[in-house]
């Protein structure tokens, strides 16, 4: 250091860039060359020429633009060396710039400015305020979807069993745990954004598939909802964008006011059957005491239950009250469907929900003996009687649950139910209605599998099937946005260059690649058209066997275009 | 001085080992061909360069299990391993610590080139050779080389002769190899030019014609994983230029343009260049500095540095539209650095200290 100093104050004179002749200049950078500290002067230097000075009152030194006019400062010999330093390396790196087109020297900065490779279709616009929790971060999909995510400067979290395995990036944060722990799924989800859920079962016995695929699913989502609401209700400022917290449509108290309506009473019935010799053996296996008649009450649960008989052809009972609308803003407005926690008998009921003008709009639901939650999408309720196909659920100003006697065909099959005092016998518990909030963006990522496309179906293959599902169903239930990506067999090679294949319906008989199924799962995070989606995924196959008659939609992935929008657009959500 | 020495001639002597001791190198080539190496492992060489770090993004965006060669230093490019890369410490100047980085790998790129502080020779000819031969005694089974277009017409310029004559060394070696050549980068001129128009300081230009077919090297790194899907492209020598050619003046007018400032252009005759380079050549402290400069020769000559690129895009199947240009590029730099200024809200930044 001591010997720069020295050589500089001798040559401290030298004011113009480049008179001095390129002698002089070339020897400070053949000094720095073989002296000490080059590589770390250029680096910096770099990263200096890299930033925005501006002139300003607060610059630092003296500017070598600056100092055509001398006065008695500029006779400093320190500055005068340090100024005429700065020349030398100016002039020589030109000159070594000059002459070389390859090569830069500002690559970090040109990083740091995400100039590199990201252009911002592919969700990384909001990827610096994105903490993203990777599930099974391991394995084939997760390794590559990590590499991704952090490429693009997302936040990464992964839950892996063993921490000491993993050779994640160093810039993730590792969580050990297992998804069937609650309390470590709760550790993992601290402060994350959105899950992606691809973790798969280590040995091919069903009791893991089932942890994993099922059990593990229904912990992380219910972890992230968890810590979700606990930081919406201590009123984070990050959380308040989270709006998977649900509204309350019926519960408890609320359920005093449901009334038992459209019952009717009356036992005999017109419009019973066609020829009068079956009309007369019904009549017959149906003793003349029985009566529809149907209750509704608030049991020790401060459930609603709403129980009776319905043993006559075609009639049948309602429950329900006005919805309780909140001043100035429907209630139901800019929710996606409604969620209930029931418990009944295995048979069908139906959800109605009626509009100011009268129009009614249903859909079919069925609970088993044990308390289960049921998601009701208002995309599958259908119109009654002759109301308009297209509605607003924010119209919505009844709701009711409807209880129709069993059709016939299930009774004429069973002797022995006609017979049965309990025919048409019904019970139905409802702990709570809630509403499922809209929203623009999926919360949870979940890479599931196709059904089709396995060449040897065997149990064990459809048992796996079945699990997935199973798990798939959780997630519905939770309310929160999701994605459920089925991906064809997964095949280990690079993506990004084969046309891909989305669909619905268990059609799909190729392969895909893992990359692929990353790249997927990454764009689904901040894509609309992703939101409660379910498709399956494949790479398009040069012949596609007995698909002629379907229309598939294929698009070439690559960075620099959003092939996911215009692939789910058209595609049914919450299937 | 001393050490540099002793390590130069320690890797001629290892590069002269090479040639003789077949039975290792056998040895070697059935422990590769014993254990079947997955297609997604890629070494890259140079994998912190202006290229190489593209290279490395590209290639894990695109699934690929990325190995590094770094140097043993103090600072470690962290930045690799932060994108999910592994690294490995070798040098392309010391050849023992080459085969063991290349254990496992199927496919090496190699994008690496001596530093501006580094001797040319001993990383660029020396390093480099050592690297083939390990790549062939090792089984390698793909080889990417980047070099310069038209490098064997100027074998007075050091790089270019080195790039030249490494070439044929590939492709004597046996080793399946894709060379790709390269016109200049888009990255370099956002250093020479966008910053200091943008910073309003002194540009530096010259007064040549020489055109450049400049290239995002972004594009070059999306070019060079696709060949490693395209069979066809082994044992080829691929020209990589952008789709237009520039001279110095033309792109200094466009920042202009785009910084809405007028550029303190100090033009630097070539013959000043030229005579700096001939001082420089005969002195012996000099003589890594005049390689440095020797490019003058080819500014000298005025030469347009493009490549008609329709066979490229055909071989490797890729939409020639989707390549980024110049204009294009520059533009999204200024816009980006303009919205991070107004972000910091133009605070003065003293970085350069010099004691």
């Amino acid at each position: 250091m001591q010997l720069h100093f020295t050589s500089l104050e001798a040559r401290g004179y030298l004011r113009r860039p480049y008179t001095g002749g390129p002698s002089t200049a070339i020897r400070a950078g053949e000094q720095k060359g073989s002296g000490s500290g080059r590589p770390v002067s250029t680096e910096e230097r770099s990263k200096g020429s890299g930033e925005i000075r501006r002139k300003g009152p607060s610059g630092g030194g003296p500017d070598p633009q600056d100092d055509k006019s001398f006065n008695l400062e500029d006779f400093n010999p320190l500055s005068l060396g340090r100024r005429s330093r700065r020349i030398f390396d100016d002039v020589w790196t030109q000159f070594a710039k000059l002459s070389s087109p390859l090569g830069s020297q500002l690559d970090n900065e040109l990083d740091s400015l995400r100039l590199a490779g990201s252009p911002p279709d592919d969700g990384s616009a909001q990827a610096a305020t994105t903490r993203v929790l990777v599930v099974g971060a391991t394995g084939r999909v997760g390794r590559v979807l990590i590499r991704k995510l952090v490429l693009r400067g997302y936040a990464v979290s992964a839950l892996v069993r063993d921490a000491s395995a993993h050779g994640l990036p160093q810039s993730v944060a590792i969580i050990e745990g297992n998804v069937n722990d609650y309390d470590s799924c709760r550790r993992a989800v601290q402060g994350v954004d959105k899950v992606v859920y691809c973790a798969g079962a280590r040995s091919p016995m069903l009791v893991d598939e089932k942890n994993v695929s099922e059990s593990g699913v229904q912990t992380v989502a219910a972890a992230f909802q968890d810590a979700k609401n606990q930081a919406a209700n201590r009123g984070r400022p990050k959380a308040a964008s989270f709006n998977t917290a649900k509204l309350m449509v019926a519960a408890k108290q609320m359920f005093t006011q449901w009334r038992v309506t459209g019952l009717n009473e009356e036992s005999e019935d017109d419009s019973w059957g066609m020829s009068g010799q079956r009309q007369a053996v019904k009549k017959w296996a149906r003793p003349a005491r029985q009566r529809n008649s149907a209750t509704a009450y608030i049991n020790h649960r401060q459930s609603l239950v709403f129980e009776g008989s319905l043993p006559v052809r075609n009639a049948h009972a309602t429950v329900g009250c006005d919805l309780q609308q909140p001043p100035g803003k429907p209630l139901l407005a800019n929710c996606e469907g409604l969620t209930m926690r029931v418990a009944s008998d295995g048979q069908p009921y139906w959800l109605e929900l009626s509009t100011g003008a009268g129009h009614t709009y249903s859909t079919r639901f069925s609970a088993g003996s044990a308390f289960t939650n049921v998601r009701l999408p208002f995309n599958v309720f259908r119109p009654q009687r002759g109301a308009p196909p297209q509605w607003d659920p924010a119209d919505a100003s009844h709701i009711s649950i409807r209880r129709d006697a069993r059709p016939p065909d299930t009774v004429v099959g069973g002797s022995v139910e006609t017979n049965s005092l309990e025919a048409g016998a019904f019970h139905l518990e409802v702990l709570r209605i809630k509403a499922l909030p809209g929203g623009s963006e999926s919360d949870f990522v979940l890479v599931s599998c196709a059904a089709a496309g396995k060449t040897h179906s065997s149990a064990a293959v459809e048992g796996v099937g079945a699990i997935k599902r199973a798990g798939e169903a959780c997630l519905r239930r939770t309310g929160l946005g999701y994605t459920i990506v089925r991906p064809a067999e997964l095949v280990e090679e690079p993506g990004g260059y084969k046309a891909l294949l989305f669909d619905q319906g268990n059609r799909i008989r190729s392969s895909i690649s893992c990359v692929d199924v990353a790249d997927v799962c990454m764009r689904a995070l901040h894509n609309p058209a992703a939101r409660n989606k379910t498709f399956e995924l494949a790479h398009e196959t040069p012949a596609p066997l007995g698909m002629g008659s379907y229309e598939l939609v294929a698009h070439l992935p690559d960075k620099s275009n959003d092939y996911l929008g215009p692939a789910l657009s058209n595609m049914e959500k919450n299937l | 001085m001393g050490q540099y020495l002793f390590r130069v001639l320690g890797s001629q002597r290892y590069a002269g080992g090479v040639k003789h001791s077949r039975g290792r190198h056998q040895c070697l080539r059935a422990v590769a061909q014993g254990t079947q190496v997955p297609k997604t492992s890629i070494l890259v060489v140079g994998g912190t360069g202006t290229l190489g770090r593209q290279i490395v993004r590209r290639a894990l965006d695109e699934g690929y299990e990325v190995r590094c060669i770094v140097r043993p230093r103090q600072n470690p490019a962290d930045f690799l391993r932060d994108w999910g890369a592994s690294t490995v410490q070798a040098d392309l100047g010391d050849p023992t610590s080459l085969p063991a980085a290349l254990v496992g790998i199927h496919t090496v790129i190699d994008c690496a080139t001596a530093r501006p502080e580094e001797p040319t020779t001993k990383v660029d000819w020396v390093g480099k050779k050592a690297l083939i031969q390990c790549a062939q005694a090792m089984g390698i089974q793909r080889y990417l080389f980047f070099s310069i277009h038209n490098c064997e017409q100027h074998k007075t310029v050091p790089l270019m002769r080195i790039k030249a004559c490494t070439e044929e060394f590939l492709q004597q070696s046996g080793v399946p190899y894709t060379i790709f050549r390269l016109c200049g980068f888009m990255q370099a001129i956002i250093g020479n030019y966008a910053v200091p128009i943008l910073e309003e300081r002194q540009v530096w230009g010259t007064t040549d014609q020489t055109r450049t077919a400049y290239m995002d090297s972004q594009d070059v790194a999306k070019l060079a994983l696709a060949s490693l899907r395209v069979e066809g492209t082994v044992g080829k020598r691929i020209p990589l230029a952008g789709p237009q050619a520039w001279t110095v003046s033309e792109v200094i007018k466009e920042c202009e343009k785009l910084a809405g400032a007028n550029a303190k252009v100090t033009e630097v005759p070539v013959w000043l260049l030229k005579a700096a380079h001939g001082f420089l050549r005969f002195n012996q402290w000099g003589r890594d500095a005049a390689d440095r400069l020797a490019f003058v020769d080819i500014l000298a000559s005025n030469e347009t540095f493009s490549a008609d690129m329709a066979e490229t895009y055909k071989l490797l199947g890729l939409d020639p539209s989707s390549t980024t240009t110049l204009q294009a590029y520059l533009q999204e730099y200024y816009s980006s650095i303009l919205k991070k200024l107004k972000q910091v809200g133009a605070s003065s930044k003293q970085t350069d200290f010099y004691v």
